[in-house]
């Protein structure tokens, strides 16, 4: 017996002609990996991304810190054996570009020597506490890296050289 | 006249039945497949295609990225700062041991020092040849010392990598992660006497990556 109420026959192909169950199967679970695939891979490719440029500024911060530090043996070295008490020269605000390395400099941003210094000997610890800062830069193309250390120096005068340094200890 | 109406089914059950329903008919009738069967084999068989070229496309990224590609420059840089770093470490502490004559240490051996150690103190007191006091002698010296082999006994550690005399150029170790660099070293007295430069050369495939100098102060030039 065929069923002839249109209505009924309009209800009986309804549910086929809706979205099918394999195309929710698909919407719901095949998409969604494939977008979590796509999304972790962008999230890595980020990440790396950041790692590598973290990676490059801390590589050229560290050349600058090389170049602070570079400027405070230096300046150790010369103490010892250029600084004259009685023509004190200003080691303040020069920059100095290392030599060899024409992207490297350093300044020595603060330096009090004593006046008069401490006179020492041989066996003793005598001697000023002086405060350094130094500042090292290290440019990149347009980009300037900038670092500073801070040390602290025992400085003293020796007994038969009056109007020399000498750098004890240093921290 | 009234027309009873059949009670219209949920949705997501009668979708279920209906889908079993069709399964049947697919298998019983396959050349009366119909439209709507097709459709969503179709958009299953596109899908599986999209989600097998994204998947396979995410493992192309991750390998590249972990073999060749930017993490494992990330990675060999920083083993060769670290490798930097240890090295200079080294000179900084053998430097505070050198010609050491009284210092924190009851004992320090003069294979160490390279002069007598008599006493500890409360500070660090060194024995100066007035020689090694002008111009570049002291650095000459130190390094000297420093490739002896001699010297490697506690409180000092072999040094990282072997330190020649004079200027040549020495290699030093890098990790595996970094075996396409080649960074090598260079040591000669400073411009100012009592410090030693040590200058470091980076390169990849012959091409000079970055030049690094460096100064290490020696303590007993402040008792020069």
């Amino acid at each position: 017996m065929g069923v002839s109420n249109p209505i009924l026959i309009a209800l009986r192909r309804r549910p086929e002609a809706a979205v099918s169950g394999e195309s929710g199967f698909v919407l719901i679970l095949v998409l969604p990996a494939a977008l979590m695939l796509i999304m972790t891979a962008l999230s890595l490719v980020s990440r790396s991304n950041s790692a590598t440029m973290s990676g490059s500024r801390e590589l050229r911060a560290k050349g600058a810190l090389m170049a602070a530090e570079y400027g405070f043996n230096q300046m150790m070295g010369l103490l010892n054996t250029e600084y004259d008490t009685s023509k004190p020269i200003s080691f303040v605000d020069n920059e100095n570009v290392i030599v060899g390395s024409p992207a490297s400099s350093y300044t020595i941003l603060s330096f009090n020597p004593p006046s008069p210094p401490v006179t020492c000997s041989d066996i003793s610890n005598e001697g000023n506490d002086v405060y350094v800062s130094i500042m090292g830069k290290l440019k990149v193309g347009s980009t300037t890296y900038t670092q500073v250390v801070n040390r602290s120096l025992r400085i003293c005068a020796p007994a038969d050289k009056p109007n020399q340094l000498r750098v004890r200890a240093f921290h | 006249m009234t027309t009873i109406l059949p009670t219209l089914p949920n949705p997501s059950v009668t979708n279920t039945l209906q889908s079993q329903n069709r399964s049947n008919k697919f298998l019983k009738a396959i050349p009366k497949l119909n439209k709507y069967i097709g459709s969503s084999m179709i958009e299953l068989l596109i899908a599986s295609v999209v989600a097998l070229f994204a998947a396979s496309a995410a493992a192309q990224l991750i390998t590249n990225l972990n073999n060749s590609g930017l993490n494992r420059r990330a990675a060999a840089l920083s083993s060769i700062e670290v490798a930097i770093s240890n090295e200079v470490a080294w000179f900084q502490q053998y430097a505070v041991l050198w010609h050491m004559q009284a210092g924190p240490f009851k004992t320090l051996s003069p294979q160490i020092t390279q002069t007598d150690y008599y006493e500890q103190k409360n500070f660090n007191q060194y024995y100066t040849n007035p020689i090694d006091c002008e111009n570049t002698n002291m650095a000459v010296s130190f390094q000297q010392s420093a490739a002896n082999s001699l010297t490697y006994s506690s409180p000092m550690n072999k040094p990282p990598n072997p330190i020649p005399v004079g200027n040549s150029y020495q290699s030093v170790a890098l990790s595996a992660v970094a075996s396409d660099y080649k960074l090598v070293r260079k040591l000669e007295p400073g411009s100012v006497p009592g410090t030693l430069q040590i200058t470091y050369f980076l390169s990849k495939s012959g091409t000079p990556l970055f030049l690094r100098p460096l100064s290490i102060y020696l303590p007993a030039a402040g008792w020069c």
